[in-house]
């Protein structure tokens, strides 16, 4: 056996419970044929007689009859309470058998079993391993074709996917290099506008400096002005000493005559004496 | 019995419009205006200006690589992209586009790195913004936490959604599970034969995980076909149900080895270009969103992310949808509304 005997042949049959699920789904549709019915209900009491049963008791018949007509009263006071809010829409709009929601609850319930009962025959080793042989041979497979394809072509001078592939690849990165070169630039331009920023601010800083300089200037000048009023009056001060110097000097020398014309008077007032 | 009778004219319109429906050609996407701000390889950064501009930091999207992005944009009046940018922010959706046999390559190193972050930058660039907010949905959510592991933008807000974490919680029949966690399967060689895994292959994976036989949307379109509105929504649902796009080997690679079979992320041993991506390294407000219905990604695979990260604002939330649904139905954007809006003042 090449799938996992253990989860399918060890359980019964209808393991899968598909049959017993549709059988189910079935008698679910059945259901909306039942709006009047309901089991053991819409026979007379010799009906079961006649199929060669025993009728119902009288009890049980007089209930059946009691519970047939419940379910059709709530099914029209349901519709009743519908019609009044939805407007206009009658019992039977209401209860249209439509057999494609039918189908539909069967084909969804058929996919959802058969999936589940694919998954549980291929979840083995054995499945694991088919479809590894499979593959690999499927690789095989295809090394071949492929490698007999190009040799033929070389064969025949004519161009393969490969080759294609390859001129591709060049295109791929040619688009990539001019990228790169994109990105370059952006980053040449963001170092020109810092290095214009910089420029900017570099301009700033020198125009105040100007300014500042040109401020110097001025009181250089004005300072200056000044240093050259304070030579000026020290040239004076120099030359009134110098003239200070000379009166000095002719005062000493006047001292010296006077002292030299005492000294001669008071030797001559000696000799006259 | 006149309720019995069949209705000839709703008979032949309900097989018309089944028949229509099915064969039709493939219903409108992307609403929300949109412009495109970059471009690599396949993949696009696209830009939804908000409507009157309220919030100043911007939010940015990752989907997932198995499907496209137009599940964010799924109706009007359906839509994750048409409420963000009414709430007024704006957003920037990374669209990875759809893989050539030239990007068998791409892993998600290369998609966290060259792409996310790249993309992070632009839209802070094109925003003028100082940080951003992350979301991330599926897939999407697991780059989006990576991302954010190692990112060097300023991320304010990270929020990930229905998004596998750890990785040892699978939603595979177990002994699937422990047939690939035991290496019987040759993934190396099939990878590097196949090179890009094609959309059918994609589409057979998730098949095979959740129902491998799959009529209940045609049986309930039969069913239901005369209901305009409802005909509308199976279309658009149908195409980006049946909208794989092609994943490339590398990140298939990665996703199943590195993630799936040694779920390195949980244990913090996923690199991406040589940095270790350390989950603890989070620190933004973090919002965790799982679904009650998701058998695609289980809770048990998002919920560890609350204890890996360091974010000191963090919550989780359970919602009563789908891994689908939560997106289509309206659902994430009143979280989003609330969440957000209290994160990004």
């Amino acid at each position: 056996m090449i799938f996992n005997t253990v989860d399918w042949s060890g359980r019964r049959e209808d393991s899968s419970k598909m049959l017993s699920h549709f059988l189910r789904a079935w008698a679910d549709s059945r259901k909306q044929f039942n709006v009047l019915r309901e089991y053991g209900a819409g026979e007379t009491p010799e009906a079961p007689k006649r199929r060669g049963g025993s009728p119902a008791r009288p009890r049980k018949a007089k209930r059946l009859e009691h519970k047939s007509t419940t379910k059709y009263n709530k099914a029209f006071q349901k519709n009743f309470n519908l019609k009044s809010r939805a407007g206009g829409k009658t019992l039977a709009d209401q209860h249209t058998f439509d057999p494609y929601k039918t189908w539909q609850t069967y084909m969804h319930q058929w996919e959802k079993q058969t999936n589940e009962m694919i998954q549980s025959w291929t979840n083995n080793r054995e499945a694991v391993k088919i479809a590894s042989i499979s593959s690999d041979i499927q690789a095989r497979f295809l090394e071949l074709l492929q490698k007999n394809q190009q040799e033929a072509a070389n064969l025949l001078n004519l161009p393969t996917k490969k080759d294609i592939t390859n001129a591709a690849k060049l295109t791929i990165q040619t688009e990539e290099k001019l990228d790169a070169l994109e990105e370059l630039i952006w980053n040449l331009q963001d170092s020109i506008e810092a290095s214009k920023n910089e420029n900017s601010s570099i301009a700033k800083i020198a125009s105040e400096m100007l300014k500042q300089m040109k401020q110097l200037k001025t009181e250089q000048k004005k300072e200056s002005e000044t240093v050259r009023e304070i030579y000026s009056e020290l040239q004076e001060i120099k030359r009134d000493l110098a003239v200070m110097n000379s009166l000095k000097e002719e005062i000493v020398s006047l001292k010296l005559l006077m002292s030299e014309s005492t000294q001669k008077h008071e030797r001559e007032l000696v000799l006259t004496k | 019995m006149a309720s019995t009778i069949i209705d000839i004219e709703k008979e032949v319109e309900r097989w018309r419009e089944f028949v229509n429906t099915v064969n039709g050609p493939e219903p409108s996407t992307n609403h929300t205006p949109r412009k495109s701000i970059w471009k690599k390889n396949k993949a696009t950064l696209w830009h939804y200006a908000a409507v009157k501009k309220k919030y100043d930091i911007p939010v940015f999207i990752v989907y997932s690589l198995f499907n496209k992005p137009t599940i964010l944009d799924f109706a009007p009046g359906a839509s994750v992209m048409e409420g963000l940018v009414n709430m007024g922010y704006d957003v920037y959706l990374l669209d990875w586009g759809i893989a050539g046999d030239e990007d068998k390559d791409i892993n998600i190193e290369d998609y966290i790195a060259e792409y996310i972050k790249k993309a992070v930058q632009r839209a802070l660039r094109h925003s003028g913004a100082e940080e951003v907010s992350v979301i991330g949905y599926c897939l999407g959510g697991t780059f989006a936490a990576m991302y954010a592991a190692i990112a060097e933008e300023p991320i304010r807000n990270l929020i990930v959604a229905t998004v596998p974490i750890d990785f040892s919680v699978a939603a595979l029949p177990d002994q699937w599970e422990e047939g690939l966690k035991e290496g019987v399967f040759n993934l190396d060689r099939i990878i590097d034969v196949i090179g890009v895994i094609p959309p059918s292959y994609v589409e057979g994976m998730f098949r095979s995980a959740t129902s491998p036989i799959y009529n209940s949307p045609y049986v309930t379109l039969l069913t239901r076909a005369t209901d305009k509105r409802f005909v509308e929504k199976w279309r658009r649902m149908n195409t980006w149900t049946k909208g794989h796009v092609p994943l490339t080997g590398g990140a298939f690679r990665q996703l199943t080895i590195d993630l799936f079979k040694e779920n390195k992320l949980v244990k913090g041993e996923f690199t991406i270009h040589g940095q270790k991506v350390d989950l603890a390294n989070i620190k933004a407000n973090l919002l965790v969103v799982s679904s009650k219905n998701d058998n695609l990604i289980p809770e048990g695979q998002s919920k560890p992310l609350m204890d890996l990260v360091s974010s000191k604002d963090k919550t989780y939330l359970l919602v009563d949808a789908g891994h689908v649904s939560l997106a289509m139905t309206g659902k994430l954007n009143g979280i989003l509304e609330k969440w957000l809006g209290s994160h990004s003042k």
